[in-house]
């Protein structure tokens, strides 16, 4: 009755750590992305250099807009000034059920919702694509 | 230990359970694991639930609030969307969940399916059947075992 | 940002863990020589399992079927399940008279930890079927029960 009796113990062990590091590599690429298309403006992915898995990726791509909180408020704050646009402010991410602070960084969809930027990232890696608030998948 | 770095949305949803109950609803995580809670609902109104109170038991799994929270009944109940061993069929806890959601609207949301049994989604086979052929009678066995299990908790 | 589960404080509690084993055991395990699923279907507390475990090849077990009773009390899985064979085997770390396996003797019991599921117990039995210390020992008649 030596090691040998503990395979589950050992062997759990691995398969955590290499989950854990796709994770991090899948966050890192979606940073990176993301940088991407604040720098180009762009909603499309980088493409040609990628692996399949980043083509896989790809499908559940979703057209966001990265921004400082301050600015986005402004924003917001134009678009009801003018006809049309409905200007509802959230102060509070309902992700995190935090505050927005005025410099961090906020990613807004579409359908106009916003989260923070790090909220929302975390909710499109768990194989998600909808709005958390509305789910539109636009 | 269980309780070391727990999240603050966790701490926050439970300062305002506490501080904010919903009506007929109470929600109390349990001392050695704040992810673990306590539940109780009241039978809503003019629904054969009504008088009974039910216990719950709720957990917060790691991947929360990106995956939904863990809910079963521990009260025997007669609804054809929960079954045996208290498991809930309802979309916002498996596919339809999202992070905007909260234990308070999954636990709102389980109040209302006890106004409105579904059961074209059964969970419980027989106990959907019986709510199809005879509506009055399965209504009936709802309220006796509301008399019965939930009556007293 | 807290990302993966290495070293994670999150204990699942008791109910939903044997919920976890419940799905998993209905969906089958491994190439199917270990299963086990719940007695009683109406006990909220999920305390009786059945497991099953097909004897490992190249031993006297090979082809013989053994059925166990597992029950997990209140304070599983902080404290290991009680394992019982209810077909009869001879095992040193089973006792001869009652089936019950011997956590004295029969260390996955011995050294039992919280993450441990009743799925390592049977696929741990399973191996130590196979051991050098029980792979040849004389067997009981089959399908003879304690």
């Amino acid at each position: 009755m030596g090691l040998s009796n503990f395979p589950s113990a050992s062997e759990g062990v691995l398969p955590v750590l290499v989950i854990n590091t796709v994770l991090s590599v899948a966050v890192l690429k979606n940073m990176f992305r993301s940088m991407l298309q604040v720098v180009g403006g762009s909603p499309s992915p980088s493409s040609g250099a990628n692996s399949e898995q980043e083509s896989h990726e790809s499908s559940r791509e979703r057209r966001v807009s990265i921004t400082q909180f301050k600015a986005l408020s402004k924003d917001i704050g134009r678009r009801s000034s003018g006809s049309g646009w409905k200007g509802v402010t959230m102060v509070e991410c309902c992700v995190c059920l935090c505050r927005f602070e005025g410099n961090e960084e906020v990613s807004e969809l579409p359908c106009k919702h916003y989260f923070h930027r790090g909220c929302l990232d975390k909710w499109f890696h768990n194989k998600h694509a909808s709005c958390p608030l509305c789910r539109s998948m636009d | 230990m269980a309780n070391s770095n727990l999240p603050r949305r966790i701490i926050k949803e439970t300062q305002r359970l506490l501080s904010e109950p919903a009506p007929g609803i109470s929600a109390s995580p349990s001392e050695d694991n704040m992810r673990y809670f306590n539940v109780m609902i009241l039978g809503p109104t003019q629904s054969p639930y009504e008088g009974g109170v039910f216990k719950l038991e709720l957990f917060l799994p790691e991947e929360y609030p990106m995956a939904a929270p863990k809910v079963r009944f521990l009260t025997k109940i007669y609804h054809p969307n929960i079954d045996k061993l208290g498991r809930i069929c309802l979309d916002i806890l498996k596919d339809k969940w999202s992070p905007a959601l909260q234990i308070r609207t999954v636990l709102l949301s389980i109040q209302a399916l006890l106004s409105a049994p579904n059961p074209d989604d059964p969970l419980s086979e027989n106990i959907a059947k019986h709510w199809k052929s005879n509506e009055a009678e399965a209504v009936e066995t709802a309220k006796e075992w509301t008399r019965l299990y939930a009556s007293d908790a | 940002m807290t990302l993966g589960s290495a070293g994670s404080s999150v204990v699942v509690p008791r109910n939903f863990r044997l919920l976890e084993e419940l799905e998993k055991g209905e969906k089958g395990i491994g190439d199917g020589t270990v299963s086990y699923g719940m007695d009683d279907g109406d006990d909220i507390y999920m305390r009786s399992w059945t497991g099953t475990i097909i004897g490992p090849y190249n031993t006297v077990h090979e082809g013989r079927i053994y059925q166990l009773k597992l029950f997990c009390d209140k304070d599983y899985p902080e404290k290991p399940p009680t394992v019982r064979f209810h077909s009869r085997i001879n095992m040193t770390c089973v006792n001869h008279e009652t089936g019950v396996v011997e956590s004295k003797k029969f260390s996955l019991l011995a050294n039992w930890q919280r993450r441990f599921t009743m799925e390592d117990i049977l696929t741990q039995l399973k191996k130590e079927m196979a051991a050098s210390h029980n792979r040849k020992l004389i067997q009981p008649p089959e399908g003879t029960c304690y």
